[in-house]
């Protein structure tokens, strides 16, 4: 059936009533991020499901739980006291019958003043028409509804016909093992098979069963043959526990090599992300480092003014000033101290003089006073009036015994004696004038030591944000970050361990294995020699057909599997050849590789067989939309890719505009019909142009969503809606 | 798929060739409708019969045994 067209009422972003048609070939519909091409996914699978994709739980959310989250904001708003009506519906064309389905999901919510009461369901109204007659009716049968959406896209296909970029990742994960088999199973007969193989293994269990017995019945030691059967159901049932122990232990280690082959691809990136980091981490040390001596030898530059004596720069004159000075005031001084040592010499001398005439303090000074106030001699025995000569004679007498000889030091040579302190002064001075003479080569060294800083912390700082700028780039290339990488290292070696150890267990679990099944040959054997009778042909015959047909049944679904992965191969590198053909720089092929736990898991190899390694977000996802296409279009005479519309949202996002015309011939030549959401031909006109011009691609409509209002007035949705304009 | 075709699959399996299961003819001239040469041919078109008509797979195992059961 072809999507002829769906039509949008008061859906999201999509207010009031929009419709885009559709044609066979590719449909597209471009707008930038945030433009509705989502909404426009989401009203797809709306319709289909009654659910839409939460981005943020990455999972599916039903209406009862989205409410009026689906409803147009400007429909909601411009309401007053009223029921919004939110519609999609999704016209089909079923060409072969010559008529017409529609299919409409619609939704109601209350406004009361501002009390919004969203209803709690969504109403599904089918209908359909033979365009013949043009009479259309209403189907309401569950059973013909559930037909009929199976015809549009069954269940088991869904996820390969309808997704999201985003989706693409978890549709073929490279990190669950069963991806690629389920795939298998479920676009394929592969499932007969399965169910012949199990068939085939009850019968022959059975036959088995009914040899033993008549073994036993036939043997001419009952008791022996009942123990011995015990033991070999007891060694049976070990066998059967060690071979699922065998599986256990092949899907562990099949685990644990893809895990480390997966990461692998990034190993190396993430190899050169620790070693850069490690040298930036390192330098950003030394950085730190060199600043730290940078700030110090800046703060003592101020301190070495006083430490190192720099402000005695350009003090020379001022010492020499000084001397001269001191020298001065030395010599004034020195002359000075001469006059008072002569002047004191001569004092004395006299003093001196004196003293030789009498000796002091005779006659005693008692006396002598006695004999001045009397005014009379006691000696002479003579009167000496006060003032008369001999009075005054006796009077010297008493003040020649307070004359003493006097030294230099009692004498004052100047009024204030700062001598000692000029001294300290000029010697301190004397020291510090030695100092002068180096601090020239100090203020130098210090400025060398700073320049030489600089320049380092200069080159420390260039070599870093290079270093930062080549983790940035090997960040962005490889989709790895600085502690993801650390991780992957860890998590490769972790895994590589794991896969060892496990091995070693297969290789323990197999011996077990061999031993048991030897142990249970010896007591067949003995079972078979203690039968007396004869066994009837038919069992024998029986026993050995239902082997070989369990051998048969099995050996033959393995074959038919591994031609299905081989015919997916195939039909995966046809595609990814075409998608890669605009990029010169593009190469590999896929193999799908079969793992030890006989799972598969896409790979890109080299002509030679050489895995290629760090692949980038890019080329994974082209490998998965490769395989994806494949897994519908490899399935010979199931026409999937006719009957059912590829409907995706943004596939293209994770690679470069090279691919993305290579990707729309590729989906227009598999695909008979497809509607791509793409922002790659929003901003890139050329890319546009190229899309619609092309020959080689089968061109169905083409769309240019815009909102109404410029995107700084986006955050009030209340008047948003969208535009929608055909390009042809 | 048929299952003439799902026949043949199964028959091209070496098993069949080494044990001489098919004597003288070619898998690509097998027919549904021939007479089968030989038990396993029976049992292998009894299990595809069982699981494309979707019978339950105890009445296949059933059909299959009575064959194998008869005394020759």
């Amino acid at each position: 059936m072809i999507l002829k067209s769906i039509e949008l009422e008061n859906f999201m972003c999509y207010y009031g009533y929009n419709k885009f048609d559709f044609k066979e070939g590719i449909n597209v519909i471009i707008g930038d991020n945030g433009y509705g091409k989502s909404k426009l996914y989401d009203a797809f699978y709306w319709v289909m499901y009654d659910e839409c994709f939460d981005t943020n739980k990455k999972e599916f959310v039903k209406t009862s739980i989205l409410k009026n989250s689906i409803v147009s904001d400007k429909a909601l708003f411009e309401v007053d006291d009223d029921r919004v009506k939110t519609s999609v519906t999704l016209t089909f064309d079923d060409v072969e019958k010559g008529s017409e389905y529609s299919i409409q999901r619609r939704y109601f919510v209350n406004k009361l003043e501002d009390t919004i009461t969203p209803d709690y369901v969504s109403e599904e109204i089918i209908s359909w028409k033979e365009l013949s007659y043009l009479n259309s009716k209403i189907i309401n049968d569950p059973l013909k509804i559930e037909n009929l959406k199976n015809r549009i896209l069954p269940d088991n296909i869904k996820p390969y016909m309808w997704f999201q970029g985003e989706q693409i990742e978890s549709i073929i994960d490279f990190n669950k093992s069963q991806t690629l088999t389920q795939a298998i199973n479920i676009l394929s007969d592969i499932s007969r098979f399965d169910n012949i193989s199990s068939l085939a293994d009850s019968l022959q269990e059975s036959s088995a069963k009914e040899y033993n017995k008549k073994i036993r019945s036939l043997s001419k030691d009952t008791s022996r043959s009942e123990q011995l059967e015990i033991e070999r159901k007891k060694l049976i049932i070990t066998l059967k526990n060690l071979e699922k122990d065998e599986l256990s232990q092949q899907d562990q280690q099949s685990t644990a090599e893809q895990k480390a082959e997966a990461l692998l691809n990034k190993i190396s990136d993430a190899q050169k992300i620790k070693d850069v980091d490690y040298r930036r981490k390192s330098i950003e040390n030394d950085l730190i480092n060199i600043q730290q001596e940078f700030n110090k030898e800046q703060i003592d530059l101020h301190k070495k003014l006083f430490t190192n004596r720099w402000v005695l720069k350009g003090t020379e004159n001022i010492f020499e000033e000084y001397g001269k000075k001191y020298n001065s005031y030395e010599k004034v001084k020195l002359n000075k101290m001469a006059e008072v040592k002569a002047q004191l010499e001569a004092e004395n001398a006299m003093i001196k003089e004196l003293q030789t005439r009498l000796p002091i303090d005779v006659p005693e000074p008692i006396h002598v006073e006695r004999m001045l106030d009397e005014e009379h001699c006691l000696v002479c025995d003579r009167e000496a009036p006060k003032g008369s000569e001999p009075w005054l004679k006796m009077k010297e007498l008493i003040d020649r015994s307070k004359l003493r000889i006097k030294n230099i030091e009692d004498e004052e040579i100047t009024i204030h004696d700062f001598s000692n302190d000029l001294k300290k002064l000029y010697q301190n001075g004397l020291g510090l004038s030695h100092n002068i003479k180096r601090i020239d080569d100090d203020i130098s060294k210090t400025f060398t030591n700073i320049q030489k800083l600089s320049t380092k912390r200069k080159t420390l700082s260039q070599d870093l944000e290079k270093l930062e700028k080549e983790v940035e780039s090997m960040i962005s290339e490889s989709a790895i970050d600085v502690s993801e990488a650390q991780n992957l290292l860890s998590s490769y070696q972790s895994q590589n361990d794991y896969a060892k150890r496990f091995q070693k267990e297969l290789t323990l679990t197999e011996v077990s294995k061999e031993r048991t099944k030897k142990q249970i040959e010896i007591i067949n054997k003995e079972l078979g020699d203690l039968v007396t009778g004869e066994i009837p042909a038919f069992l024998q015959e029986k026993v050995e057909i239902l082997e070989d047909f369990k051998a048969i049944a099995h050996s033959t679904r393995e074959r038919i599997f591994k031609q299905l992965v081989n015919m997916l191969e195939e039909e995966a590198n046809k595609h990814y050849k075409e998608m890669i053909q605009g990029n010169l720089s593009a190469r590999g092929i896929i193999k799908l590789k079969e793992l030890s736990n006989k799972n598969y898991m896409p790979e890109l190899v080299d002509e030679n067989g050489n895995v290629l390694l760090q692949l980038n977000t890019g080329n994974i996802i082209l490998i998965k939309l490769a395989t994806i296409m494949a897994i519908i279009s490899a399935r010979k005479g199931s026409r999937d890719t006719d009957l059912y519309t590829l409907i995706t949202d943004a596939p293209m996002s994770a690679f470069g505009d090279d691919y993305t015309i290579g990707f729309c011939k590729t989906v227009s030549k598999v695909y008979k019909q497809s509607i791509i959401m793409s922002k790659e031909f929003y901003k890139n006109i050329e890319l546009r142009n190229e899309l619609l011009n092309n020959k080689d691609i089968k061109l169905g409509k083409v769309y240019m969503i815009t909102p109404n209002i410029p995107e700084e007035e986006r955050t009030n949705r209340n008047s948003l809606a969208t535009n929608i304009k055909p390009l042809n | 798929m048929t299952k003439e075709e799902l026949l043949k699959i199964y028959l091209s399996d070496d098993i069949v060739e080494n044990k001489n299961y098919l004597i003288n003819v070619p898998v690509e001239k097998i027919k549904w409708t021939d007479n089968d040469n030989s038990d396993l041919i029976s049992v292998i078109k009894l299990a595809i019969e069982g699981d494309i008509s979707r019978e339950s797979t105890n009445v296949t195992a059933r059909k299959i045994n009575q064959l194998l059961n008869r005394e020759k």
